[in-house]
């Protein structure tokens, strides 16, 4: 039991810090990153090939380059390759189309990415994906499998805390203020001098990076990565979360990650075996798909609003502050 | 439509008279030359040339269809102009993008729907500050030690132009749920904040009601006297003549007359492109 609770929590911290990310984009800026998926598994890729070593011809599992590298370089790396991921990906979507052409596009490159890893064995190790991924420090600490896992979660915790405080300082500076203008009205965000490519381009690189570094934990965690895994339905189930939570704000897009990666996917998953064995998955995103209709309909603010910013009256301090989390859910403003 | 352009314009102890004589006007700030804009076969703005002079308020008014939206679309740089320049500031803007414009100084404010609706008021108004601290990334991470008290004093000049335009006790609404004319305001609140050296207005008072329409265009006289360019794509005439120094008037994407105000009442020229006769 406890090995399944730490196993749900690594993966539920995952699940926040990769959810933060696209609040970025999309809760905050208003880019439909319907490629998310692609840059978790970027960062997965990376994170592997830099732990497993130099590719053997005789093994199993063939890519193009590999390194062994100790913790924490391979997620380093994988939030630097998620992040120029996230540069070429932007400059290649954002600059020319409007935000709904931009998300159609960006759906085709997920789609694209997938195919891509899945048709050249010799790349990624195709379809099969890779396994054996070494795990940071596991043959050091001589723990046991689930001392390992709280050690591992952790690690995993402490790069949230790092995430967090990465999106906090964004969401609360002047900086985060453009970032919601720009969601709110392109042209209007642009009269006032912004450039709103660049606003774009800026969060497709942090976002990605975010979504990288959620893919290298997992994987070092599971030990396995293939396309199977970060197929572009993955993308919805991550937009859900920030959807149900609350877009806009951080502890209700962690929220909705506890919710719908923790529980909902995961209660899905615990269902009786019925009719066909592929029916449970086919249950899970049909009630994925239904619970966006539902939060979209009757509660597109999610569980937890963006919280309305206020400022003191009394600004020689130069804080600002929100209003209070019942504020928040009541929708009044807590006055400065 | 026609009736407006002859009728005496009501006045109101609210606005402003119209002045008598010119205040002082400094070189042209604006110099459009030959500006066309053209959609395939139709030629939306079709050779349009003029000047605007710093301190000075510029109307453009005409029909509907006439090309004076499209035409301060392309001034202001959201629209790419087929062929002209947009002489600002001493440099041509022409086809370069509405941010590149607005960093130059000129603000654009929006004819419908130009608010950030799920913005409070003060922020709508902080996100036009030009360069802070704060609003590039390494700034943002340095925390609020870094860009805080500049962000401050942009809080308190924010509230003085928000009690200029009896907005002060709207700082914390949405701008979503103000009035129509309340929008506007914000909007021309938003505009001074980015420090500008030209207001382009398109139809500040339309769609809003009498009051508020008295309140916007006591305010933007207020601008004008202060000195700053304005140039304002207006329907409503009385409005026009009582705030700007010169009106140019636009039919089928062409410029067919310009002067005062009273002067263009008796042109016929006028009177037929209103009554729909060129």
């Amino acid at each position: 039991m406890a090995y399944y609770v730490l196993t749900l929590a690594v993966y539920v911290v995952v699940g926040i810090i990769a959810c933060w990310g696209l609040n970025l984009q999309f809760g905050d800026t208003g880019v439909l990153n319907f490629a998310y998926i692609l840059f978790v598994a970027a960062g997965a890729y990376t994170a592997s090939i830099l732990s497993l070593g130099h590719p053997n011809a005789s093994s199993y599992q063939h890519y193009f380059w590999g390194a062994h590298l100790p913790w924490p370089i391979p997620w380093l790396a994988a939030a630097v390759v998620g992040g120029l991921l996230g540069l070429l990906v932007g400059l290649l979507v954002l600059r020319r189309l409007r935000g709904d052409y931009q998300a159609m596009v960006l759906l085709v490159v997920s789609i694209m990415g997938s195919y891509i890893v899945s048709a050249d064995p010799g790349f990624l190790n195709g379809g099969v994906g890779l396994a054996l991924i070494p795990q940071p420090f596991k043959g050091v600490l001589h723990l046991s499998q689930v001392g390992y896992e709280v050690f591992y979660l952790a690690l995993a915790v402490l790069a949230a805390v790092a995430v967090f405080e990465v999106v906090r300082r964004i969401n609360a500076s002047p900086l985060g203020r453009v970032l919601r203008a720009v969601r709110e009205n392109e042209a209007a965000a642009a009269a006032v001098g912004h450039n709103v490519a660049a606003v774009k381009l800026l969060v497709m690189v942090i976002g990605g990076a975010i979504a990288a570094l959620a893919g290298a934990i997992e994987v070092q965690f599971i030990a396995a990565w293939a396309p199977a895994g970060w197929d572009y339905t993955e993308t919805f189930g991550l937009f859900a979360a920030v959807i149900v939570g609350g877009r806009g704000n951080l502890g209700g897009v962690a929220l909705g990650a506890l919710l719908v990666q923790g529980l909902f996917l995961e209660g899905t998953v615990l269902l009786p075996n019925i009719g066909n064995p592929a029916l449970i998955g086919a249950i899970q995103w049909m009630s994925l798909g239904a619970l966006i209709l539902i939060f979209l309909y009757f509660r597109p603010q999610g569980v937890l609003p963006e919280r309305r910013r206020t400022y003191s009256s009394d600004i020689t301090t130069g804080r600002n502050r929100l209003a209070s989390p019942l504020a928040a859910l009541t929708n009044r403003s807590a006055r400065g | 439509m026609a009736e407006q352009l002859t009728e005496t314009p009501a006045k109101s102890t609210a606005v402003p008279a119209e002045p008598e004589v010119d205040r002082v006007a400094g070189p042209a700030i604006l110099r459009v030359v030959d500006l066309k804009v053209h959609f395939g076969a139709v030629r939306a703005v079709d050779g349009v040339s003029f000047e605007v002079e710093t301190g000075t308020a510029v109307g453009l008014i005409g029909p509907n269809g006439a090309g004076k939206s499209t035409a301060l679309k392309a001034i202001g740089g959201e629209t790419s102009p087929t062929s002209g320049q947009v002489v600002f500031d001493g440099t041509d803007l022409a086809g370069r993008p509405s941010h590149v414009a607005a960093r130059a100084g000129m603000i654009r404010t929006f004819q419908l729907g130009g608010e950030f609706a799920r913005l409070t008021v003060m922020e709508n108004l902080l996100v036009a500050v030009p360069r802070q601290r704060g609003k590039s990334i390494w700034g943002a991470l340095g925390g609020r030690k870094w860009w805080g008290a500049e962000d401050a004093a942009e809080v308190r000049r924010a509230r003085e132009i928000l009690a200029r335009l009896e907005l002060r006790d709207k700082e914390n609404e949405y701008a979503s749920d103000l009035s129509g004319g309340q929008r506007k305001l914000v909007e021309i609140g938003r505009a001074l904040m980015a420090r500008p050296k030209m207001l382009l207005l398109d139809e500040p008072m339309a769609g809003v009601n009498r009051s508020l329409a008295r309140h916007i265009e006591a305010a933007l006289s207020a601008l004008r006297d202060d000195g700053l360019t304005l140039l304002l794509v207006e329907h409503e005439l009385g409005s026009v003549e009582r705030l700007c120094d010169r009106v140019l008037v636009m039919a089928q994407g062409r410029q067919i007359a310009s002067g005062h105000m009273g002067q263009l009442r008796s042109r016929q020229e006028v009177l037929d492109a209103y009554l729909g006769g060129r």
